[in-house]
């Protein structure tokens, strides 16, 4: 991709692995990943995923991509805030225990 | 009209298989043991069984629970032990701990119960029982528990007994019955789930929550 139009993108086109743990060791604030599962799969599996927030709905798909990769293991996460809305979406915060 | 209500313990990923016991031949296996549900879990999951007017289980999700809760002690092990049990087994035959074996026309029998019944039906585990009724429209309500965890492995701590000072190599004494197992002592004061005659020697402990198997050296009685 090269079109950067949207206000301050920046295209990381080498090792998506390197690059995002060059951008987590600079100063700053959260990196924030929405969305991306193919990315997310890459992250999670390299352990560069400090914290999974996870609106969860009141459906079941029985079919779909899932957020963790296949084969992934992690036998305690920590919840940090857990929120239930009116309208039945939960919402939760884990980070690494 | 009862309600039939479908309870698991899963990970955050969705794995519900044999959430709390080792020494079972399946590949995610006692991914809750590093957890304490404390007070307020342990009091909910005692409502959760006060609110049931019967067990409907599965024969593999049946089986585990009466090698355990016969011999445990406390106000959820009573709980348990009191309620009626229905399980849907074409094997069973001869059903212990307050339980009823439902056969082929299980469906028809678990549609009848829930007309009958007042209070909840409560499926526990029971992964392909589960699926079955979730397919048929019969299931009420879900409760999950979410383990903070991702499709956990927990391999069943395996160790020499010889490592373990207080199983001490040898079955002293046989003290009742625990499932299919005898409930032993070692010569070092452990007590532990064995298939073998007291003297046999003790070739490894698989770790459990409450008592260990002690696996025997040679042929089990």
């Amino acid at each position: 991709m090269t079109d950067t139009r949207w206000q301050n993108p920046a295209v990381l086109s080498g090792n998506p692995v390197d690059e995002v743990r060059a951008l987590k060791r600079q100063p700053g604030q959260d990196i924030v990943v929405t969305g991306s599962i193919t990315l997310c799969h890459t992250l999670i599996g390299a352990g560069l995923v400090d914290e999974s927030r996870l609106f969860a709905y009141p459906v079941v798909q029985g079919r779909g991509r899932r957020l963790f990769p296949e084969g992934f293991e992690c036998p305690k996460l920590k919840l940090v805030e857990a929120k239930a809305f009116r309208s039945g979406i939960t919402h939760s915060r884990y980070a690494r225990s | 009209m009862g309600k039939i209500a479908v309870t698991q313990l899963t990970s955050l990923d969705g794995v519900m298989q044999s959430p709390g016991s080792t020494d079972v031949p399946f590949k995610y296996r006692g991914w809750t043991l590093d957890f304490d549900l404390g007070p307020e879990g342990d009091r909910f999951k005692l409502e959760e069984a006060q609110n049931a007017e019967a067990l409907l289980l599965g024969r593999v999700t049946y089986e585990a629970m009466q090698a355990f809760w016969p011999t445990a002690e406390g106000e959820f092990a009573d709980r348990l032990n009191e309620l009626p049990k229905y399980v849907v087994s074409s094997t069973l035959t001869d059903p212990h701990w307050n339980a009823t074996v439902l056969g082929d026309d299980w469906p028809e029998e678990v549609a009848r119960l829930r007309k009958e019944l007042d209070g909840d039906l409560l499926v526990y585990g029971s992964r392909r029982l589960s699926r079955a009724l979730i397919g048929m429209g019969l299931v009420d309500e879900l409760h999950l528990l979410v383990y903070p965890a991702a499709r956990c492995r927990r391999s069943p701590v395996r160790g020499d007994a010889g490592q373990d000072p207080a199983a001490s190599g040898r079955i002293a004494s046989v003290r009742g019955r625990c499932g299919e197992h005898d409930l032993c002592t070692c010569h070092g004061g452990r007590v532990m789930r064995t298939l073998a005659q007291p003297g046999a020697e003790v070739r490894r402990v698989l770790d459990h929550d409450r008592h260990p198997v002690a696996e025997p050296r040679g042929p089990l009685r």
